[in-house]
């Protein structure tokens, strides 16, 4: 039997890679076009439902430049119990990463591009929006959910442009919608990355984002990032067709032993949080294969 | 980068004259136009879309660092992504060699969604992307039988559709060369892969 060749995929986590490849301090230079050898992974994909971010060991947080704040508060600086309904306070600053609405066409093709992947095709398409961009001085990201079947799929990222070489590049990140966090709440997507120096000397970037189906009551989805129980900005974006997604990253020196801590709240249109806040408990922790770098373990899932 | 119609687009000898000077958003485009085609290519060469993933990474980090030292040469093709494949190819052999590093971080992560984690949402995506590694494993299974200069040739125009002066160009042989070893591929693997036809090509 002649063998058929597997269909092309687009590259996932597009932007983290560039992100890494830009941020590459040539320590290393001078090893020749092979220049890099193994040991660039020191971004961490998707690790497990709790999966982190930020921090702030030196006093260091920054946002990315292309943020817009929704109010002028400042940070929050109270911190809330994992389990204990809290309504949160209005002067607690919250930084929208909402970039207005997609249009029909733009949302439709790139919803459809999305799903190709997986045979699907679009019979509705939900949460038609733009957000700010994963890099600061990029542009916006398309959030976009697209049911088809009985399934419904997240896309976030970027539609395919047709280079002057006639190819097409796309630079978005896909995911199936699932009732099976263990929050209890729908969503796709629960995951961080941690982008540092092979080493794990310097500033490191965290950022977390999760796709969450929220309750009808709930207008704003939130999310915020704790080191050593330092808090950082919520990051806010509106909950559109019942479904959110919300990104939050910080830039912070990190070391083994830090603890993170990532929160995320539903509001109301009155601002009251809606159900419980929802905790995942994070430790820096040295990476695998002892190149000296950093990584991040879920606290309930250590390794 | 988003392109608005009417807008100019640079090409890739453009991008390449300016990655000379260490540019970072000749590099970004250059990512963001040939990325897909070197993680795709990765793949093909290392059954395996994580290790391609890394590959990606390395292929463009080797590039970014090469911009840095000032040691970019002048593209000669219109195209830069058959240069690329074959930088994708040498770090393709770094990447395996570097495989029990990237076993543990896999069983690390394997460990971590088996416990709940994000895998339900993937579970489709994740399952079909099993399925294309053993697929393409049993493919490199048989194109194994041939010599590596001919793996190298069906690889670049065969599977990236590079045209016959482009790998010949990036080979660093003759255009002859490369259709005989694609002639040649092709009669010992027929009946086992499909490698198209070397008649008609460019």
């Amino acid at each position: 039997m002649i063998k058929q060749l597997p269909a092309e995929r687009p590259l996932p986590q597009k932007q983290e890679i560039l992100e890494r490849v830009l941020s590459d301090d040539g320590e290393r230079a001078g090893t020749g076009a092979g220049g890099g050898r193994g040991g660039h992974r020191t971004w961490l994909v998707p690790v497990a439902a709790a999966a982190s971010i930020a921090v702030i060991a030196g006093g260091l947080l920054t946002i990315p430049a292309l943020v817009s704040s929704d109010d002028n508060g400042t940070n929050p600086a109270d911190q809330t119990s994992p389990t204990t309904p809290t309504t949160p306070r209005t002067s607690e600053s919250a930084v929208s990463i909402d970039r207005g609405k997609l249009t029909d066409a733009e949302a439709t093709a790139f919803g459809t591009e999305c799903v190709k992947s997986v045979g699907a095709t679009v019979d509705q398409i939900l949460h038609a929006t733009k957000i700010v961009g994963r890099t600061a001085g990029s542009s916006t990201d398309w959030t976009v959910a697209v049911k088809s079947g009985g399934s419904t799929y997240a896309c976030v990222g970027r539609i395919s442009q047709k280079g002057s070489d006639g190819r097409l590049t796309g630079a978005y990140d896909f995911g199936t919608f699932s009732t099976k966090h263990p929050d209890g709440l729908g969503g796709s997507g629960d995951g961080s990355g941690l982008i540092s120096k092979i080493d794990g000397t310097g500033t490191a970037k965290l950022t977390t984002y999760r796709w969450i189906v929220a309750p009808a009551t709930a207008t704003k989805v939130q999310r915020r990032i704790l080191v050593n129980g330092k808090p950082g900005a919520w990051f806010s974006s509106d909950v559109v067709d019942g479904l959110g997604y919300v990104r939050a990253s910080v830039e912070a020196r990190l070391v083994s032993g830090n603890k993170v801590r990532i929160e995320t709240r539903l509001l109301d249109d009155a601002g009251n949080q809606v159900g419980n806040l929802l905790v995942q408990g994070m430790s820096v922790v040295p990476q695998v294969g002892g190149s000296g770098g950093i990584t991040l373990q879920s606290d309930d899932f250590p390794r | 980068m988003e392109v608005s119609p009417g807008q100019m687009v640079d090409d890739d000898r453009t991008l390449w004259a300016r990655l000379q000077d260490a540019d970072e958003q000749a590099l970004t485009d250059l990512f963001h136009r040939h990325s897909d085609a070197v993680y795709n290519f990765a793949f093909r060469r290392t059954s395996s879309w994580s290790s391609a993933e890394d590959v990606v990474q390395a292929t463009f980090t080797a590039l970014w660092r090469r911009a840095r030292d000032g040691r970019i040469d002048q593209l000669t093709l219109d195209s830069a992504r058959p240069l690329l494949l074959v930088m994708a190819g040498h770090e393709c052999g770094n990447v395996l060699r570097s495989s029990r590093r990237q076993a543990a971080l896999a069983d690390k992560l394997e460990l971590t969604d088996d416990r709940g984690g994000t895998a339900p949402d993937h579970s489709t995506v994740a399952a079909a992307k099993v399925d294309d590694e053993r697929a393409m494993s049993d493919i490199r299974r048989v194109l194994d039988r041939i010599p590596a200069k001919q793996r190298e040739a069906v690889e670049l125009v065969v599977w990236a559709d590079c045209t016959i002066a482009e790998a010949a160009r990036v080979l660093g042989v003759p255009e002859g060369t490369v259709k005989s070893r694609l002639s040649r591929a092709r009669t010992r693997l027929a009946g086992l892969l499909d490698l198209g036809s070397t008649e008609g090509l460019r």
